[in-house]
């Protein structure tokens, strides 16, 4: 009776039972690794990765908008709450010339602003590339994120801290309750459930109307157009909304390390990011998700190795795409489906 | 105050004719096999960091000999990229877009290898031609009249080349209808790898004149990479005159916009000037495309 | 010279050639019509390398050549002429017709074929150093079959040379062509305009549907009901 209950509830969210099984697996991760321990941490980041992995591959692999600007609304959305949420006593520490933007925003606050903050940059850069070739937005996307680099260089005096850390971020907090960066178990069950909201948020866009429009513009852009689908109007939205959501996550980083660094912008984590994407699947969500776990934990394991990590990772992007162009989606689909079968030859058997 | 703006402006010459040779390398690759490589900044860097490691171990290198082994180097660079990550992307659907990001990951493997092997700091090429030369008023710093001059001769050669030679002509042939070249039967794989192999080469001239002058460092590459599309795309693909002419606006402007607000302001302009020729005239000043 | 023999050729799903069978024998014009979109362009695509069969066999000079590359193809002296032209917009049309001699064995008589293709197309000579994009569509007609004849072909594709041009170069261009055949090339001439060649032909073949319906002497074809209808429907 419970679980009938259960099964209407889930049906009603439309979405498949797989994604609870996860959702289980995660809330319960930390009492198997150790509450504070640096897997925690890593958990946490890859999250945060997976949100921008989401987003990104919302842009790319369902809208077709070949964009190479996620870390920058990211960057923008940790920068923006990172300025916004300091006092005006901290703008001389930071090296700021004008306390114009050091409101000492409450964090929750900061980070939303942060999100629009991305969200309209998203919105003008957007603008102009609707009309481009993918091969050029990707060309103008990544001018974007390097101008940032300047932008931020050049931002010193409103707070960006220059070419040197932007520290002093506050922790996050929400109704009374603080949330600085070494309490892990309260930031991994905070980042879960905005990580899984967001999931949601990815997965109700791509089964409604709008993720249809995407896959018919994406698949047969002319007829699509004929039928009166404004490619425009929902390229827009996406840029719009991928930059916002994406833009949140960048806030909810800098309020996790409370420390910000142009190293956002290298372009060592744009391809950790990128890989996720591509290998997670382009347009095939949530292999993304997956992979963002799999490269955030491989990321860690090869801190050490350093300048091989580049060199490690560009060469896993090239065998990868050479290889197998489906990435891990197409991995994770295949080894669904096994299970899938297998779970219905038993039901099968034991009805006979 | 007009010698200074003379100043700026001779020196916004200058690096403009660099810009001309890093661009003309894209336009070429972009032309031909309509391949963005985005590789391509850091594969400049790399040869740039070659002529530097040829100058520190062998005392009896000049610009000359690092240019005449170097060139072949990148060239042959350029073929193995072509042979073993653009060929067999090109068989498949969405090409273009994988092959963009097969060479992003090469650009960062080779940023990789050159911190690896070069390490983090900035590294300087010898000058280029001691000394300098007075006209009038004003001084052209040595070392710069001679990139320029180099970089002309080499715009110059690569005309030449694409005008007269038959591979030169193998390859105006592709850019400008593919099948046509296929009816005619053209190797079409032959001519996209030369074309890479050009194309690398060219990067590699163009990072060495710019390194003699600035300083190198593992990262620079990228901000020359963006650099060139815009020029690319402000003369127009498959315009070697539209290149030269767009790099010498671009360049002139850069060097104003350094002088006058501030180094900073340097890559935000290169951004604005991208969004605007993509929004307003997509084709370039001269392009055919 | 060039053998078809059973050839199914698709575009994804749909069948543009249905079991085409087709036979060029050496000194031959061949011409084949039909109404538009009913494969004619796909059977010569497809001889021509450009489009690969899902079945049957295509000789030419008795071996094989489906599924080899277009270089090899004209190399082997089976040059391809297109409706679509495929000229190089920004060369000259010099630089075309040099371009049209690339393969090995055009290459050494490139001069020899160049005073040919001038002495067939006189105005193209007169044409040297305009730019193809700046020609007209007849000359630029004139420059693609010249084009193909700057490659020493044995046999000659050649794929609606009339199309779009007024009447009077219609039978100079067809003239031409006739006196290509006369010089040897055989010639699979795809063209609408079968009353006007067919005095050139040697067989002619009708085509609908992806399929080859008659085949015959000029006499048989054209005195035959059934073209007669296809004809006034075209």
């Amino acid at each position: 009776m419970g679980s009938d209950r259960m099964k209407t509830l889930i049906a009603k969210t439309r979405v498949p039972r797989e994604y609870f099984i996860f959702l289980g697996v995660a809330l319960l991760l930390p009492v198997f690794v150790g509450f504070n321990g640096h897997l925690v941490h890593i958990f946490i980041m890859a999250f945060i990765w997976a949100i921008v992995a989401c987003n990104w591959n919302l842009m790319m692999g369902y809208a077709g908008i070949f964009s190479f600007g996620q870390i920058a609304f990211f960057t923008i959305g940790a920068y923006a709450t990172g300025i916004l949420t300091r006092s005006p006593e901290a703008a001389v520490a930071a090296g700021a010339s004008t306390t114009v933007f050091f409101l000492g925003m409450p964090p929750w606050l900061g980070i939303l602003a942060g999100g629009i903050v991305a969200a309209a940059v998203g919105f003008l850069i957007g603008l102009p590339c609707l009309r481009l070739k993918g091969i050029y937005v990707a060309l103008v996307t990544f001018a974007l994120h390097e101008a940032l680099i300047a932008f931020i260089i050049a931002g010193r005096p409103i707070g960006t801290g220059g070419a040197t850390n932007l520290t002093g971020i506050p922790p996050f907090s929400i109704g009374g309750l603080v949330f600085p960066t070494v309490a892990r178990t309260q930031w991994y069950y905070l980042i879960l459930g905005i990580g899984f909201l967001m999931f949601y948020i990815t997965h109700r866009v791509i089964h409604s109307s709008i993720g249809s429009a995407f896959v018919a513009l994406r698949d047969a852009e002319d007829y699509a157009k004929s039928l009166g689908v404004d490619d425009y109007k929902y390229k827009l939205i996406v840029f719009t909304l991928s930059a916002l959501l994406t833009g949140i996550a960048g806030g909810f980083y800098a309020h996790y390390m409370q420390i910000l660094s142009l190293r956002l912008l290298g372009l060592d984590i744009f391809l950790l990011v990128m890989i996720m994407v591509i290998i997670g699947g382009l347009g095939r969500f949530p292999g993304e998700v997956v992979a963002a776990f799999v490269f955030t934990y491989l990321n860690e394991l090869l801190r050490p190795l350093d300048v091989f990590r580049a060199i490690i990772l560009g060469a896993i992007v090239i065998v990868t795409i050479i290889l197998a162009p489906g990435g891990f989606a197409g991995i994770f689909k295949s080894v669904a489906s096994h299970i899938k079968r297998g779970f219905a030859e038993r039901t099968l058997d034991s009805k006979q | 105050m007009v010698h200074q703006l003379i100043e700026v402006f001779l020196c916004g010459v200058t690096i403009a004719a660099v810009y001309a040779v890093a661009a003309i390398g894209l336009s070429l690759l972009y032309g031909v096999s309509q391949i963005f490589n985005y590789g391509y900044g850091s594969l400049l860097m790399l040869m740039a960091y070659f002529a530097w490691l040829l100058f520190a171990k062998f005392s009896w290198v000049n610009y000359g000999l690092a240019f005449l082994i170097l060139i072949p180097i990148a060239f042959l660079i350029g073929l193995i990229i072509d042979g073993a990550i653009a060929r067999p992307l090109r068989r498949r659907e969405n090409w273009q877009i994988t092959t963009i990001l097969a060479t992003l990951g090469l650009g960062i493997m080779v940023d990789g290898f050159i911190l690896l092997f070069f390490g983090p700091y900035g590294k300087s090429l010898p000058e280029l031609w001691g000394g300098g030369i007075d006209i009038g008023a004003y001084t052209i710093d040595g070392s710069r009249l001679v990139m320029l001059l180099i970089s002309v001769c080499v715009v110059i050669v690569v005309e030449r080349f694409l005008c007269k030679s038959r591979y030169g002509m193998n390859m105006r042939a592709v850019s400008q209808d593919m099948v046509g070249a296929r009816i005619v039967g053209l190797r079409i794989n032959r001519v996209f790898g030369y074309t890479f192999g050009l194309s690398t080469a060219l990067a590699g001239v163009s990072g060495v004149l710019l390194a003699s002058v600035y300083m190198l460092s593992p990262e620079g590459g990228w901000a020359l990479f963006i650099k060139g599309f815009v020029v690319v795309a402000l003369g127009g693909v498959g315009s070697l005159r539209g290149a030269l002419y767009a790099a010498l606006i671009l360049g002139v402007a850069e060097s104003f916009i350094q002088w006058g607000i501030g180094p900073v302001w340097v890559m935000p302009f290169w951004l604005m000037i991208l969004i605007a020729v993509l929004s307003v005239r997509p084709r370039g000043l001269l392009g055919i495309r | 010279m060039l053998e078809v023999d059973k050839l199914n050729v698709f575009y994804d799903e749909i069948q543009a050639l249905k079991e085409v069978s087709l036979k060029v024998n050496d000194g031959e014009l061949v011409v084949l019509f039909g109404a538009n979109g009913h494969g004619k362009s796909t059977l010569l695509k497809t001889i021509a390398g450009l489009l690969i069969p899902r079945s049957g066999d295509i000789k030419f000079k008795g071996r094989k050549i489906n599924g080899l590359a277009m270089p090899e193809i004209v190399e082997m002296g089976l040059a391809y002429i297109a409706e679509e032209r495929h000229l190089f917009p920004e060369m000259t049309v010099i630089e075309n017709l040099k371009l049209g001699a690339h393969n090995s064995n055009a290459r050494k008589k490139e001069t020899e074929n160049l005073s040919y293709t001038f002495s067939l197309f006189p105005s193209l000579g007169k044409l040297e150093n305009r730019l193809a994009s700046t020609l007209s569509g007849g000359e630029r007609r004139m420059l693609a079959i010249g084009r193909g004849l700057m490659s020493s072909a044995e046999c000659l594709l050649v794929d609606e040379p009339s199309l779009g041009l007024a009447p009077n170069l219609r039978s100079s261009v067809f003239a031409r062509i006739g006196d290509i055949n006369k010089s040897g090339t055989s010639i699979l001439l795809v063209e609408q305009n079968v009353v006007q060649v067919s005095n050139l032909a040697d067989r002619i073949y009708l085509m609908e549907d992806g399929k080859i319906t008659l085949e015959g002497r000029k006499e048989e074809i054209m005195g035959s009901e059934h073209v007669k209808e296809v004809l006034l429907g075209i």
